[in-house]
């Protein structure tokens, strides 16, 4: 029997990838672009298993995080496409990655809600109908549909690093007027787990009554989901949910907060931060929260740079380098996008400069909604038709 | 200092011997320590290396020697004689330039070798040709596989 030692030419005694050692072999496929890393699958049947590894992503995302830095995601959706595209956040005029939604949306009357990227990957939900995407890859797979016949579905999106898994969290509620909003809670709170052997919405317990605002966003990090919600007629709070125990926990807001209107969760510098959701009175008062459990906020006052005022604007976050991003939201009025681009506002609040930042190649259409995320890290996370991630 | 202090010479696997300035030589850990060690003279064996393949090392580290100790050279000029330094190596010299690097213990040279290969490396064909994986799938399993992954295929 001949014995051929796998990868290696002895004709022209020449050194392949597979006669590296393990460790040399890792620092080549973390060097490889994600969508290249997750078309491995296809390359042979034993690289699978590397490249779903925990251990791997970790590295790679930490390795592309720190190498090439974090990137801004925009989701761009009109009647005839849905895509996906992300650049440097450091040069956004640079390396544009674009990939389309598949399978497109059925029904263009209702578009994709998305939720912030949690380590590259993205939850797309239409009423019951919900998909995993990596937009690096451009690999989809849907989830079985929210059990409810409510068309009133909120969505969250977040990964459990004590046990390793990814969750989707729903729950419905009854359309209200705005006015009405705080009266009708959120119900039917039910979970996903990504990779559980089977894949299927589960039923749990809310012991805090409460009801997300329309077009609430959740923010994933270190192991819990934070969204805003009202508890009460005008009682705002900031909802946390425990990926890992499944329960959700009430961080009340400081009692001489008065809020008209709904918050927006972002993450200042790491941590999670409260923003009136609307910018155009010339300022903006941030509540970051310095401690979960004492309920303890602290109060950042933010200058709103001059060419937002009077514009309907949403304060994005804070990047690494500390400056300050707004966003147009959605629904843009052709006064905002004069051409086919799409600007944004960064803003520096140390030494007060701001600079718009124009992206191109967002679409032709007035009727776009384009989101903005930041911080996004480009994963080569591979999704299979079991979810098993 | 008399000059030969400052000088080392670096012998490889096929016996050929290298002279070159402690300072170049330096920028490999591995040499770094067995100086600081005393445990060799002024003559260091590299087993592991060819002397093809030290001549590029040695190459490399000149550059970012005389980069490192003068600022001559602005970083953007260093990172180009690094693209155009890899440019044309062929499978066989990047993967023992890896092992090289890695045996000399010298960060930014494996960093940029495996880089050069990751670059070079992108479609499934470079994967079976570049890499040399073997493609251990029956036809069946293979279609299969490519046809629940169209996603793949795109650019």
């Amino acid at each position: 029997m001949m014995i051929r030692k796998r990868g290696y030419d002895t004709r022209s005694k020449k050194r392949y990838l597979s006669n590296l050692p393990p460790e040399l072999k890792r620092e080549i496929l973390l060097r490889l672009q994600s969508k290249c890393v997750a078309r491995l699958i296809l390359v042979s049947r034993d690289w699978p298993s590397i490249v779903r590894d925990k251990g791997f992503i970790d590295s790679y995302l930490n390795r592309s995080s720190s190498s090439t830095g974090p990137r801004l995601l925009f989701t761009v959706c009109n009647p005839e496409k849905q895509f996906f595209l992300s650049c440097p956040q450091d040069d956004p005029s640079s390396d544009h990655h674009r990939v389309s939604i598949a399978p497109p949306n059925p029904n263009p009357d209702h578009r994709y809600k998305f939720s912030p990227p949690v380590r590259g990957l993205i939850c797309c939900q239409n009423q019951s109908r919900v998909l995993i995407g990596n937009p690096s890859t451009g690999q989809f797979v849907t989830l079985p549909r929210v059990k409810t016949w409510r068309k009133g579905i909120f969505s969250f999106f977040g990964y459990d690093p004590v046990n390793d898994v990814y969750k989707v969290l729903c729950m419905t509620v009854i359309h209200a007027p705005p006015d009405r909003e705080s009266q009708l809670l959120s119900e039917e709170h039910q979970i996903i787990t990504l990779g559980a052997k089977k894949a299927a919405w589960r039923m749990i317990k809310c012991q805090h009554p409460h009801r997300p605002p329309c077009r609430t966003k959740g923010l994933c990090m270190n192991g819990f989901i934070y969204y805003f919600a009202w508890i009460h007629e005008k009682q705002g709070c900031l909802i946390s949910f425990d990926l890992s125990s499944e329960e959700f926990n009430v961080i009340k807001l400081p009692e001489d907060v008065r809020l008209k209107e709904a918050c927006e969760v972002v993450n200042y510098g790491g941590k999670i931060a409260l923003a009136t959701a609307l910018v155009f009175r010339g300022k903006l008062d941030l509540l970051v929260l310095q401690d979960a459990i004492k309920q303890e906020w602290l109060k950042v006052p933010v200058v709103v740079p001059e060419e937002l005022l009077g514009n309907l604007f949403w304060f994005k976050g804070g990047t690494c380098d500390n400056e300050l991003v707004f966003a147009p939201y959605e629904s843009l009025t052709p006064s905002f996008t004069p051409s086919s681009s799409f600007f944004f506002v960064c803003y520096n609040p140390k030494d007060k400069t701001s600079k718009k930042v124009l992206i191109e190649g967002l679409g032709d259409q007035c009727s776009s909604e384009i989101e903005a995320f930041l911080n996004y890290t480009e994963s080569p996370s591979l999704l299979t038709n079991r979810l098993i991630l | 200092m008399s000059k030969s202090e400052k000088k080392i010479v670096l012998k490889s696997l096929d016996n050929e011997a290298f002279e070159v300035e402690k300072a170049v030589a330096l920028q490999s850990q591995t040499i770094w320590v067995m100086c600081e060690d005393k445990c060799v003279g002024n003559e260091i064996p590299l087993e592991n290396v060819t002397g093809q393949i030290l001549a590029k090392v040695i190459d490399y580290c000149k550059k970012h020697a005389v980069v490192d100790g003068d600022g001559d050279e602005s970083s953007e000029e260093l990172k180009n004689w690094d693209t155009e330094f890899t440019k044309n190596m062929d499978q066989s010299t990047l993967f023992n330039m890896i092992l090289a690097a890695n045996y000399l213990n010298i960060k930014s040279l494996l960093n940029l070798t495996c880089q050069a290969v990751a670059d070079k490396t992108k479609t499934i064909d470079e994967f079976h040709t570049f890499l040399n994986i073997e493609n251990n799938f029956t036809p069946e399993e293979e279609a299969q596989i490519c046809q629940e992954n169209l996603w793949a295929f795109d650019d």
